[in-house]
C-alpha cells in the first residue's frame, strides 16, 4: 500500500506537498518523510532536488539531525515563531509595501522597510516583537519588497486605524539606508550602535587613532561587564585594542582591531536577537529554536573567540612599561577610590 | 629569599594614583633580589574578580550619572554592588559632580583600569618566579580557622591559609600592606600551639610590611 501510494503521486506532487509543508515553519526530514508518508532515503532525494531547485535549504545538519526551512521563509534565521505573529507581522509589512508604493510611486527598500514597521508596532503599541540586530532595531520577518510573499503565506489583519499610521510614518521616512538607521538610533536612544557608526566612520578614515580610542572605551562603557561570555569577550577585545591603539606601531594594528570589531559586533546583535525572539516561540518549538540558536551562536563565538585570542596574545607582548597616561590628576582620584582597601581585598 | 606577595603587592607596582605605596613597591621590585610567589587563588580568583568588580562600578556610576537622577538612592543599596562597592560608588559620583571635564570623566578612569589591568597582566610575566597552590589544594580547616580571626575575609583567608602552606613546603615571607589583618596574633590564634593544624604547621611564615620597607 505505502508503496502504491508514492507511485500514485509523482514526485512534482510530493514536492509540492513537502513546500506546503514547509509553510508551517522549518521542519526535520523525519517529521516531513512522516507527513509524505515515505521513507527517509527517498525524502531525502526529494529534498536534494528542491535545494538544487533554489526552494528549501538546510538550516541544520549535524549528524542525523537535519532541519529544512523554504527558501521564502519570511522569518530571520527561519526560527519556528508562533504562527499568528508571523501572520500580523507580514500583514503589516504587506501593508506598508504597498502604501509606499501607492504614496511614493517607487519600491521601497528593505531598511526603510523595516525602520518604518517598527515605528509603527512602538506607536500602535502593538503585541509584536522588535529585536535589536545587526543595523538596529527590526521586525521578526525579513522580507525581501520586490519579492511577492501574497497568498503564500497567511497573513492577519491588523486593526486600529493602522493604514493611517501607516501613512503617517511614511512621510518622515527616506530611501537613504545609513540615514534610515541613524534616525533609528537617535529617536530611540540606541548609544550602542551611534557609538558603531561613528566607529566604522574612523575605520575608514584610518588617520585618527584617538578617536577609535576613544569611540572604543565609550562603546565598552555602554555595556556591562557581567558573565555573559559575550561581553566577556566584548571587554578582552576592548581592553587590547586599547593598549594596542596606544603602543608604537598602531598603526599597524587597525586593520586587526577593525576585523576583530566586526566579528564581535555581529556575534553581540545575533545573540541579542536571539534573546528577543525567544519569546516568540511556541513551547513546543523551543528544542528546535535553542538547535537553531546553537548553531549560529556557537560558531560566531568560537572565530570571535580565536581573534580576540589573537589580538590578546598581541597586546600582551607590548611593553606596556613604554606606555604611559597623561598625567591627568582628576582620573587619577577617580581610580584612588576604586584602589581605597585594596589591602584587605 | 621568597616572598609570598598579597595582591596589594601587585596592584600597587600597577596602579598611579599618587598613593606612596606604589613608589614603595615599585622601588622594591626594581631592587628584586628574592624570588616572587603568588597565590593562585590570586591569579585565578580574587585579582580577575577584584578588576571586574571595579567595571561595575565605573558601569553603574555612568547609569546613574546618563539617568540624570539627581540623588540617586544609595543608601539602599545597588543590588548588583556589594555594600564596600556601593560606598566606592558614591564617592565616584562625588568625584564626577566636581569635575572639570565630565565628557572625558568616565572614559579616562576606564583607560585607567585597562592599563592597571595591562601593567598587573606585565608584572605576572616579568616579575613573578613561581606560582604555587591550587585553589582545590587550600587546607578547608586551615581556611577556616583563620577566617575566625580575620574577620570573615575569604579572601585574606585564602591567601593566608595558600601562604602557610607554601612556607611548609619552603620558607616564604608574607608581604603585604594589611597590618590589621595579617599579623603574627591572628596567625597563632588561628593555629593555637597543640592543636592539629599547628602541627601540621608548626612553622608559621614571617611577615613583612610594604609601609616599613
Amino acid at each position: 500500500m505505502f508503496i502504491m501510494k508514492n507511485e500514485k503521486r509523482g514526485g512534482d506532487e510530493i514536492k509540492i506537498e513537502i513546500l506546503e509543508f514547509l509553510i508551517n515553519g522549518p521542519t526535520s526530514i523525519k517529521k516531513i518523510s512522516d507527513k509524505i508518508e515515505s521513507n527517509w532515503s527517498t525524502t531525502s532525494n526529494y529534498l536534494l532536488e528542491l535545494k538544487e531547485e533554489g526552494k528549501v535549504s538546510e538550516l541544520i545538519s549535524s549528524g542525523n539531525l537535519k532541519i529544512f526551512r523554504r527558501n521564502d521563509d519570511p522569518v530571520f534565521y527561519g526560527i519556528p515563531i508562533k504562527k499568528e505573529v508571523r501572520a500580523r507581522t507580514l500583514y503589516l509589512l504587506l501593508k506598508i509595501i504597498e502604501r509606499w508604493k501607492e504614496i511614493k510611486k517607487i519600491s521601497i527598500p528593505k531598511t526603510t522597510l523595516q525602520k518604518i514597521a517598527v515605528d509603527v508596532i512602538y506607536e500602535k503599541k502593538l503585541d509584536l516583537p522588535i529585536l535589536d540586530f545587526h543595523y538596529g532595531r527590526v521586525t521578526a520577518l525579513a522580507i525581501d519588497p520586490a519579492y511577492n510573499l501574497e497568498g503564500i503565506y497567511k497573513t492577519t489583519p491588523i486593526d486600529g486605524k493602522i493604514v493611517l499610521e501607516i501613512d503617517n510614518q511614511i512621510r518622515n521616512h527616506t530611501i537613504f539606508a545609513k540615514q534610515e538607521r541613524i534616525n533609528q538610533y537617535k529617536k530611540y536612544k540606541m548609544a550602542l550602535y551611534l557609538m558603531r557608526e561613528k566607529l566604522l566612520e574612523e575605520f575608514e578614515k584610518k588617520n585618527n587613532i584617538k578617536n577609535i580610542e576613544r569611540f572604543l572605551l565609550e562603546l565598552s562603557l555602554e555595556y556591562p561587564s557581567n558573565n555573559n561570555e559575550v561581553f566577556l569577550l566584548l571587554d578582552k577585545f576592548t581592553s587590547s585594542s586599547v593598549l594596542l591603539l596606544n603602543s608604537k606601531d598602531s598603526e599597524k594594528f587597525l586593520e586587526d582591531v577593525r576585523d576583530c570589531f566586526y566579528c564581535l559586533w555581529d556575534l553581540l546583535t545575533t545573540n541579542s536577537y536571539f534573546r528577543g525572539i525567544a519569546s516568540s516561540v511556541d513551547k513546543e518549538d523551543l528544542d528546535l529554536f535553542n538547535e537553531i540558536r546553537s548553531f549560529h551562536i556557537k560558531s560566531k563565538l568560537a572565530k570571535c573567540f580565536e581573534l580576540v585570542s589573537d589580538l590578546e596574545s598581541v597586546s600582551n607582548s607590548v611593553d606596556i612599561s613604554k606606555l604611559s597616561l597623561e598625567d591627568e590628576e582628576e582620573s587619577k582620584k577617580a581610580m584612588g577610590i576604586l584602589l581605597e582597601g585594596v589591602e584587605e581585598e | 629569599m621568597r616572598w609570598f606577595l598579597d595582591m596589594c603587592f601587585i596592584v600597587y607596582y600597577a596602579s598611579e594614583t599618587n598613593n606612596p605605596l606604589e613608589d614603595k613597591v615599585r622601588i622594591l621590585v626594581k631592587n628584586k633580589k628574592e624570588n616572587y610567589l603568588v597565590c593562585l587563588y590570586i591569579l585565578n580568583k580574587n585579582l580577575p574578580d577584584w578588576i571586574k568588580r571595579n567595571k561595575e562600578i565605573i558601569f553603574e556610576a555612568k547609569k546613574i550619572v546618563e539617568s540624570g537622577e539627581k540623588n540617586p538612592n544609595l543608601d539602599q543599596g545597588n543590588s548588583i554592588l556589594s555594600k564596600k562597592q556601593n560606598v566606592q560608588l558614591k564617592k565616584l559620583l562625588n568625584q564626577y559632580s566636581i569635575s572639570n571635564n565630565k565628557k572625558d570623566f568616565f572614559i579616562n578612569i576606564k583607560k585607567r583600569l585597562i592599563y592597571l589591568e595591562g601593567k598587573i597582566n606585565f608584572f605576572i610575566e616579568k616579575y613573578i618566579d613561581e606560582k604555587v597552590i591550587p585553589i582545590e589544594q587550600i587546607n578547608k580547616e586551615l581556611r577556616s580557622s583563620l577566617l575566625t580571626y580575620l574577620d570573615n575575609n575569604i579572601s585574606d583567608a585564602n591567601t593566608i591559609a595558600s601562604g602557610i602552606q607554601e612556607n611548609k613546603n619552603k620558607e616564604a615571607i608574607l608581604v603585604t600592606a594589611d597590618k590589621q589583618h595579617w599579623t603574627k596574633d591572628n596567625l597563632e590564634w588561628a593555629l593555637p600551639e597543640h592543636s592539629s593544624l599547628r602541627k601540621e604547621y608548626p612553622n608559621l611564615p614571617e611577615i613583612r610590611y610594604i609601609q616599613d620597607s
